[in-house]
């Protein structure tokens, strides 16, 4: 009996032992994972925030390119901000050129103003350093956006003539043709070809420095597949056409600059107006050198994103500089 | 088996005490980093908003920095208001108020989206140069900045 009673404990004491410690192991493993998923969203947060601030910064400071180092992340750009892993940041004035997503420890960020005439926004360049970008078809306008790229060890950019450029083990290519070389169903280049379709974009630019035509085009299979048209004004706006890999990402930054545009135009529509009063009240003739016509006009421009209205813009922009230069000729106050 | 009852006990009872103490280290971890942010995200909204286009001096589009135009701040102030969802991820909850001080003393909100109830406030004074492009004078002022932190 009492053997029999020592042989049941024994064995309790076991299942005891056993149960308590798989409640503990649960226990500790279970508070690990929650720590360990709590500190990566933590310090995809602080990536985040890091991130706003550099932009901030390479906004303020144009013309610039800054080298960040970076934790290797994912960041992904959409149309209303970017995102690390669950943490994403909103942007409402979306002025950020970049590929859809970056994983890198480098990143390059460059700036350039937009003045349409008078600056509106900086547009933040976001190069990704594994992205190679092909300009192809040397003319006047590919060269002149060849020379007013910045020269960096992590920005690769070749300009040739012939689209099938050699491999040199980059990552993904952006294909630039100036030349008109690519159409929907246009074959790739046979050195891109082996590359998984994500990783090859491609974007046809017609037109001159002002303005002009895009056509972005994505690889599937061995051709390549229309995905979107735009249009570009100024320099900086084609460049952003040339750092972006899909369509959809260019027209929101343009849409949200063209909303820019016409806030700041509404500003100089009245500075403009307020001076022209103010010269009218002291019947000063530099009053003739303040009238808002073309300032109406780029603002009711600015409205929409199309072809037709960047063309009045740029209409309305030249007249303006005349107009600007006129005013400064007969020491009047300038418009911008 | 009492033993290895109260073993277990006094275990539990270490483990929780390391957790409370390792709770409160990352308290006050949290508030330094708190306040980190909240500096930070001062000295952003107050870069923003003096190189906003909207009010840089400029001549023949070269801006000049630190410089605000005051025709273009009279007409900025209302058009930010009117567009003020299209500002906010710029400048946030805070109240930035251009406060001429030399010759004369003139103030000018710009934009105000302040917080009727907050847990923190940061200003920050910036020297400007308000410019009169219709007298071609200058005067002398400060941008004042508060950033809200809820």
């Amino acid at each position: 009996m009492m053997k029999k009673r020592g042989q049941i404990e024994i064995q309790f004491n076991w299942i005891f032992v056993l149960a308590v410690g798989a409640i503990i192991l649960i226990f500790f493993t279970s508070v690990i994972l929650k720590y360990r998923d709590s500190s990566e969203d933590s310090t995809n947060i602080e990536i985040t925030r890091s991130l706003e601030g550099i932009f901030t910064g390479a906004e303020v400071s144009k013309g610039t390119v800054n080298k960040i180092d970076v934790p290797k992340v994912n960041v992904e750009f959409d149309c209303d901000g970017f995102r690390v892993g669950k943490a994403f940041k909103k942007m409402e004035m979306m002025n950020v050129f970049s590929s859809f997503e970056i994983k890198t420890n480098e990143l390059l960020t460059w700036t350039l103003d937009w003045s349409v005439p008078f600056r509106t926004t900086n547009f933040i360049y976001i190069i990704d350093p594994n992205m190679r970008y092909v300009l192809i078809g040397e003319n006047e306008l590919s060269e002149s956006v060849y020379d007013m790229i910045p020269e960096h060890e992590n920005f690769h950019v070749i300009l040739v003539n012939d689209a099938n450029a050699e491999d040199l083990g980059h990552k993904k290519v952006r294909l630039v043709f100036f030349n008109g070389g690519v159409n929907d169903g246009t074959e790739i280049p046979d050195n891109f070809k082996k590359f998984n379709d994500k990783l090859v974009t491609a974007v046809k630019v017609t037109g001159d420095e002002s303005s002009g035509s895009l056509e972005f085009f994505r690889k599937k299979g061995n051709i390549f597949v229309a995905e979107g048209t735009s249009y570009y004004l100024q320099p900086s706006s084609l460049i952003g056409a040339m750092i972006v890999d899909r369509a959809r990402l260019y027209n929101c930054v343009m849409e949200a600059a063209f909303k820019k545009l016409n806030i700041v135009t509404s500003v100089y529509q009245k500075k403009t107006e307020n001076i022209f009063n103010y010269y009218n009240s002291i019947g000063d003739s530099c009053s003739t050198y303040h009238s808002v016509g073309n300032l109406n006009l780029i603002m009711s421009a600015s409205r929409s994103f199309n072809y037709a209205n960047i063309q009045n813009i740029l209409a309305g922009a030249r007249a303006l500089n005349d107009q600007n230069r006129q005013a400064e000729r007969h020491t009047c106050a300038m418009i911008y | 088996m009492g033993e290895t009852i109260m073993v277990l006990l006094v275990f539990f009872v270490l483990v929780l005490l390391g957790f409370i103490f390792y709770i409160n280290v990352m308290k006050s971890n949290i508030e330094v980093k708190r306040e980190e942010i909240k500096q930070k995200e001062a000295i952003q909204v107050a870069q923003r908003a003096m190189f906003l286009p909207e009010l840089q001096c400029a001549f023949r589009n070269i801006e000049a920095n630190d410089c605000v135009d005051i025709m273009k701040l009279s007409a900025a102030a209302d058009i930010i208001l009117e567009n003020q969802i299209f500002y906010f991820d710029k400048l946030g909850f805070s109240k930035i108020v251009v406060n001429e001080i030399y010759p004369e003393e003139k103030s000018y909100l710009l934009y105000d989206n302040s917080l009727p109830t907050f847990q923190d406030k940061t200003t920050t004074y910036l020297p400007i140069d308000i410019f009169d492009p219709t007298l071609e004078e200058h005067a002398f002022g400060i941008m004042q900045v508060e950033v809200y932190a809820k």
